[in-house]
């Protein structure tokens, strides 16, 4: 029975909860369906959704809009000049540039080419990239408010600079449920690119849950060697023994929530019977063997190596093909504050063959149609070089005034390039997309109202896009 | 198995030394239930209770009688990841 005290703990949600959930022999029925369990995900779109999951490609560093995507020849003839203050405006710098006394102007390394019916520039360090232009959204006026790594990762994963939101992932699948019940609603996939350094940040807390219950955590899977540890049950323990074994301890937790009412053990219950068909569910994703030489061919040689992006857009495919909600890739490795023309070509050699046959490979499959494919990262980088720039030789700092990403798929109009940036591509001069507008953008695709997904905490309502952002009507299908 | 020679005498010991409590009657009734079942698999199956007293670095007190250790440890696995065990509420 409760105690007094646990019954004056009690909040609305968990008393409801208990209410949907029943006591005695029906709570034990109610593990088998999630949807009764407290603080269960809203489970329905507010509109039609034109996608049903979203595979995130997250560029964790800031790779450099200036020569991937925002083309700007006229830069040339100030290469070397100082920036103007009149561009500049006085913006915030990080520290590690703040004290330099000169910004001579970098004109991109790269060249760049018109590529696809709709002529879109893009780097010719992404010739693959170039194949599939058509289908890509490109918006050139993204800006954010960070101007450091982990904050602007924060901001963009969960639409506040300080950690402890519930990341996108957990947002999604809270307010639409899961629809595969073997695998996890949101799996995050991480490799590290080839010109990442031992010390770029990337912590589990950006795929966390936040104040959201924490079954709808991001679960990621190791880089190397079994992607999920102990899949196996131990020698001596059959499958059906397993099942027993979770049958007593499951008797057990659900007498203890019985007795606390605390939804994290209901998430506990949940995670052990999720882990269970884990055992299942994870060995027939993660085995390649049916998988055709093309598409090996496709993805490239490195998407035989498990960890790598390459391998992970192939599983992200697989992770799509069932139906799981959002399928998070981290690639690191875009923080080129120095060496930066050899360093970034190392990146784009990483993720372009990858990202243009995860994009084929969906629409070949028909899944296209309804997965929304982002790409990009935390925030751009500066137009002037970070130390001395030399003749073949130079870095760029962090840059939050603009920077670009690219969308596909599932409910966003192919083959657009939006927005625009100064002749110096530092700040935004038409069409800006803030990272609230992207976000509530994101949310509209998959039929969500970002204004109404809302989780009441510690006496207040919270949004991922807090009490911002407008959705961008131009670059919906 | 050192705690007692009865079942529920080693099911209070476990029990108290995870969750800092002694189990209710129901509770012992549910772990007794679990140790019979596995006590009767590993009685009529000892080559798999030697399996799963290989696993792991410790090596198995030979002077226990292995089906009853197999079963304890199935006992023991379900105490250790009890909710009450992992978390404090």
């Amino acid at each position: 029975m409760l105690s007094r005290e646990r019954l004056l703990l009690l909040t609305r949600r968990q008393l409801f909860g208990r209410a949907a959930v029943g006591i005695g022999t029906a709570a034990l029925a109610a593990l088998l369906k999630p949807e009764l369990l407290a603080a269960a995900p809203v489970g329905k779109s507010h509109f039609p959704a034109r996608a049903k999951r979203v595979i995130y490609l997250f560029m964790h560093g800031g790779p450099s809009q200036l020569e991937l995507f925002d083309h700007k020849p006229d830069l040339k003839k100030r290469h070397g000049e100082e920036l103007p203050d009149s561009v500049r405006r006085g913006r915030r710098l990080t520290t590690m540039t703040s004290s330099q006394k000169a910004f001579p102007v970098v004109s991109s390394f790269s060249g760049f080419t018109r590529r696809g019916r709709s002529g879109a520039w893009v780097s010719d360090l992404l010739p693959r990239l170039g194949e599939v232009v058509d289908d890509l959204c490109i918006i050139r006026s993204l800006h954010t408010e960070a101007i450091n790594h982990d904050p602007a990762v924060t901001f963009l994963q969960t639409g506040h600079q300080q950690p402890g939101r519930p990341s996108m992932g957990s947002w999604i699948t809270y307010g639409l449920g899961s629809e595969n019940r073997d695998l996890p609603g949101f799996v995050v996939l991480l490799s590290r690119g080839s010109a990442a350094r031992p010390g770029d940040p990337l912590q589990a807390r950006l795929w966390g849950s936040g104040f959201l219950p924490s079954s709808y955590q991001g679960v990621g899977f190791r880089s190397s060697g079994d992607p999920v540890l102990y899949l196996s049950n131990p020698p001596g323990l059959p499958r059906a023994g397993r099942r027993h074994q979770l049958d007593t301890l499951q008797q057990l937790n659900r007498k203890h929530y019985d007795a606390m009412l605390d939804p994290e053990i209901q998430t506990r219950i949940a995670q052990y019977e999720m882990a269970y068909r884990m055992q299942a569910s994870v060995p027939e994703l993660t085995n390649l063997d049916r998988e055709s030489a093309r598409t090996f061919e496709l993805y490239g040689p490195q998407a035989r190596i498990p960890g790598t992006f390459a391998a992970n857009c192939l599983l992200a495919r697989r992770l799509a093909e069932r139906d799981v909600r959002f399928i998070q890739l981290y690639h690191r490795g875009w923080d080129q504050h120095y060496n930066l023309p050899s360093d970034l070509r190392l990146q784009c050699q990483d993720i372009d063959q990858p990202c243009a046959a995860l994009l084929k490979d969906l629409k070949q499959r028909g899944l296209l149609d309804d997965t929304l494919l982002v790409w990009g990262g935390e925030f751009g980088r500066t137009t002037y070089s970070q130390g001395k720039l030399e003749p073949s030789n130079f870095g760029r700092d962090h840059h939050g005034a603009c920077f670009t990403m690219w969308l596909a798929g599932g409910g966003i109009k192919p083959g657009l390039v939006y927005g625009e940036t100064d002749d110096y591509c530092y700040n935004v001069v038409k069409d800006p997309v803030h990272v609230h507008d992207l976000n509530a953008t994101l949310l509209h695709c998959l039929g969500i109202d970002h204004t109404k997904l809302i989780y009441r905490f510690q006496g207040r309502d919270y949004r991922l896009t807090d009490v911002h952002g407008e959705v961008v009507q131009p670059i919906l299908a | 198995m050192r705690a007692g020679s009865e079942p529920v005498a080693r099911i209070r010991h476990g029990f108290r030394r995870v969750t800092g409590r002694l189990p209710q009657e129901d509770e012992i009734e549910m772990l007794e239930k679990h140790y019979r079942r596995w006590r009767d698999e590993y009685r009529d199956n000892p080559a798999v209770a030697l399996q799963l007293l290989a696993v792991g670095e410790a090596p198995r007190d030979p002077t226990l009688d292995a089906a009853e250790l197999a079963a304890w440890t199935s006992v023991a696995s379900v105490l250790l990841n009890l909710d009450e065990t992992i978390s404090k509420e």
